[in-house]
């Protein structure tokens, strides 16, 4: 008999959604969920749900130790950032008196659920487009250097996107991104940002964070549109813990009206659909009904989750999930064309093959400067 | 072709998969005492393996994986085996976030042990071969692994990193089959990996109790001098090389401060191998 050695997608979501289920897993099943959630950024998260179903003590050895490596950092981190939040805050202050926080950084200043077990890579600042330039000096002068990319990235970012090249805190290592808006505007799509930062909530640490209708529907369009989803399965999971956290009348009143005049009702239906798919997420069915009328193209619908379905789990050797490869591929490629117009993105696409091919000749660090070339 | 190989290294178990015939052939005769069937349980999965494409026919280039994580950039063919070493040093000490992790050798006469953390070009490697070579067993070359709240040392052992000159030296106290492949040019000079003596890794589960922490320097032709530090000189030292501290907090501070109220700590200048072993085993442990 052969011992199973990768988990199957509906016995993750059967974990995630009720954890105690943990305590019927193989020491082989425990090695590929702790291998899983660890790439997914997941694994504190999880060790956090498996505290609150009081079985931790229950799990084996082997899985309690790395549950509580997880939590370690993830606490460490946690408490990192409403310092990092605090002094960005005060140093900031005199060019942009209201920076507000996205993501994740913005999860757990405002102590939401969705913060629990959150590991960060970077911190997320929204501020007005004509503070970027000032704030981004002011930063410099404080010890925080721009990453190192080529003058063709860095053209990308300054003219295309949504926010300029991260920066990182020399001595503490931290990452920041400043964005002027939530959607690169070369895509057409960037919003009107003051109907997002309209109602944004002081916190305590005193910078800003959005009201819960503007965050969980930037997080809805932060997941579809995008290329990018190798961190999907945890930024699905936000959502659900969004809709949960907020879900009262008026938040879903406010996060439709959004949605409606900002031209993202499509990210608000592709959000509520899949996080009900994969969590059973309590969405009133007034919302519902609002929402399917909208979009009732059954072929369209197909489509979407054919693809979703699957580009939504994480991706990993140890997850089976067929066709998964082909899922993403087309998740990708939807982002993409999303992102930027058909002939700016040949464009673009042409000139990331080429550097491609020249790299894979002449190696990754070709294109960067030569002060930043080693080995 | 892709080998994969399971490795225990306690108190860990890692799974190594590489493309690469030279990282196999160092894998298989420097941890021939700790590759083992397929065992229960895993605790990482990594991966060395050389980058695809045309790029692989000029300069063969390789990367580390740790699952999804690539935290090096590519580097040249021949450092395969360092880069494995380095990466398991990146794994552990970013992960294992339950031990509070020293940057420092870890050697012990039975079950008393001496740390000896020390910056790159100290000599500690070759200090560290020396008296694994004579009668001591090796814990970690690297990283010592401490129990929290306690002064004891948990082993995790690994080969020996030697650079450069220290290469030569050693080849006078171990027989050729313990070195691998020379890695040369790196960020660091030629390095080579030493395989320790048997006695250190049949010894691989006993902890042992920290009785001196030393921080020494090689000078050339100086007489052994030593230095006494008081308790905020030799926690300030410490602390200077202790990896995770800042993540561990509380805990990772009350771990070092008992630590080095417990033991002997000292600055040694020295010249002379044989001398500082006989300081060590009479005056410290």
């Amino acid at each position: 008999m052969t011992v199973k050695n990768n988990l199957d997608s509906a016995k993750l979501l059967t974990l995630i959604n009720a954890p105690a289920t943990c305590l019927s897993l193989t020491l082989k099943e425990w090695e590929c969920l702790i291998l899983i959630l660890r790439a997914s950024k997941l694994l504190a998260t999880f060790a956090s749900k498996i505290q609150q179903s009081n079985v931790f003590e229950d799990t084996p050895d082997y899985a309690q130790r790395h549950l509580t490596n997880a939590l370690i950092l993830a606490e460490k981190q946690h408490k990192q950032l409403f310092y990092e939040a605090k002094e960005l805050t005060r140093v900031i202050e005199k060019v942009t008196p209201k920076a507000i926080f996205l993501k994740g950084a913005a999860y757990t200043l405002a102590s939401n659920n969705t913060s629990l077990g959150r590991i960060y890579s970077d911190i997320d600042l929204l501020v007005a487009k004509e503070a970027i330039a000032p704030t981004e000096k002011l930063l410099c002068v404080l010890g925080w250097l721009p990453e190192k990319v080529d003058d063709y990235d860095d053209k990308y970012y300054r003219e295309w996107a949504h926010e300029i090249p991260p920066m990182q805190n020399a001595s503490r290592g931290t990452v920041l991104d400043l964005h002027h808006n939530l959607v690169p505007p070369v895509s057409g799509k960037a919003p009107d940002i003051r109907l997002f930062t309209k109602g944004c909530i002081e916190t305590e640490c005193s910078g800003y964070i959005l009201r819960p209708a503007a965050m969980t529907l930037h997080s809805a369009i932060h997941l579809f549109i995008n290329e990018d989803f190798n961190n999907a399965f945890r930024d699905i999971l936000d959502l659900h813990n969004l809709f949960s956290e907020f879900n009262n009348d008026d938040f879903w009143k406010d996060i439709l009206d959004l949605a409606s005049a900002t031209d993202f009702e499509l990210e608000l239906f592709l959000a509520t659909r899949y996080s009900y798919m994969m969590f059973a997420t309590s969405i009133p069915v007034w919302v519902v009904e609002i929402l399917d009328k909208k979009f009732n193209s059954k072929f369209k619908i197909k489509y979407w989750d054919f693809v979703f379905k699957r580009a939504l789990l994480p991706h990993h050797e140890l997850l089976q999930e067929p066709q998964q490869s082909i899922a993403i591929s087309l998740a990708y490629i939807r982002g993409h064309i999303l992102k930027m117009p058909p002939k700016l993105l040949l464009k673009h696409t042409s000139h990331k093959l080429w550097k491609g091919l020249v790299e894979s000749i002449l190696g990754k660090s070709y294109f960067l400067k030569e002060d930043n070339k080693k080995g | 072709m892709a080998f994969s190989s399971y490795i225990e290294l306690s108190p860990f178990t890692i799974k190594v998969e590489t493309n690469c015939s030279l990282v196999k052939k160092n894998l298989t005769s420097i941890y021939q005492d700790a590759l083992i069937n397929k065992p229960d349980v895993v605790d990482y999965h990594v991966s060395i393996n050389s980058v695809s494409g045309l790029r692989s026919y000029l300069k063969p280039q390789i990367v580390f994986q740790a699952d999804k994580a690539e935290p090096f950039k590519p580097l040249p063919y021949a450092h395969g085996f360092a880069m494995l070493e380095w990466g398991l040093n990146w794994l552990i000490s970013s992960n294992e976030l339950t031990y509070v992790i020293i940057h420092s050798a870890v050697l012990a006469k039975g079950d008393k042990a001496i740390l000896f953390p020390a910056p790159p070009g100290s000599g500690k490697s070759t200090l560290t071969a020396y008296l694994a070579a004579h009668g001591w067993r090796l814990l970690s070359d690297e990283m010592a692994l401490i129990l929290p709240n306690t002064n004891l040392v948990v082993p995790s052992v690994r080969p020996i990193c030697l650079k450069n000159k220290s290469i030569e030296l050693a080849k006078q106290w171990y027989s050729e089959e313990h070195f691998s492949t020379v890695a040369p040019n790196t960020h660091k000079g030629d390095v080579v990996h030493l395989r320790p003596p048997t006695s250190s890794w049949v010894n691989r589960k006993v902890p042992a109790e920290i009785k001196g922490i030393i921080f020494p320097t090689y000078s050339a032709n100086s007489e052994t001098e030593i230095y006494q530090l008081n308790h905020t000189q030799s926690f300030m030292e410490f602390a200077k090389n202790a990896f995770n501290y800042g993540v561990i907090g509380e805990k990772g501070f009350n771990t070092l401060v008992n630590i080095i109220e417990q033991s002997t700590c000292l600055e040694v200048k020295y010249s002379d191998l044989e001398d500082l072993r006989a300081f060590l085993e009479e005056e410290i442990l």
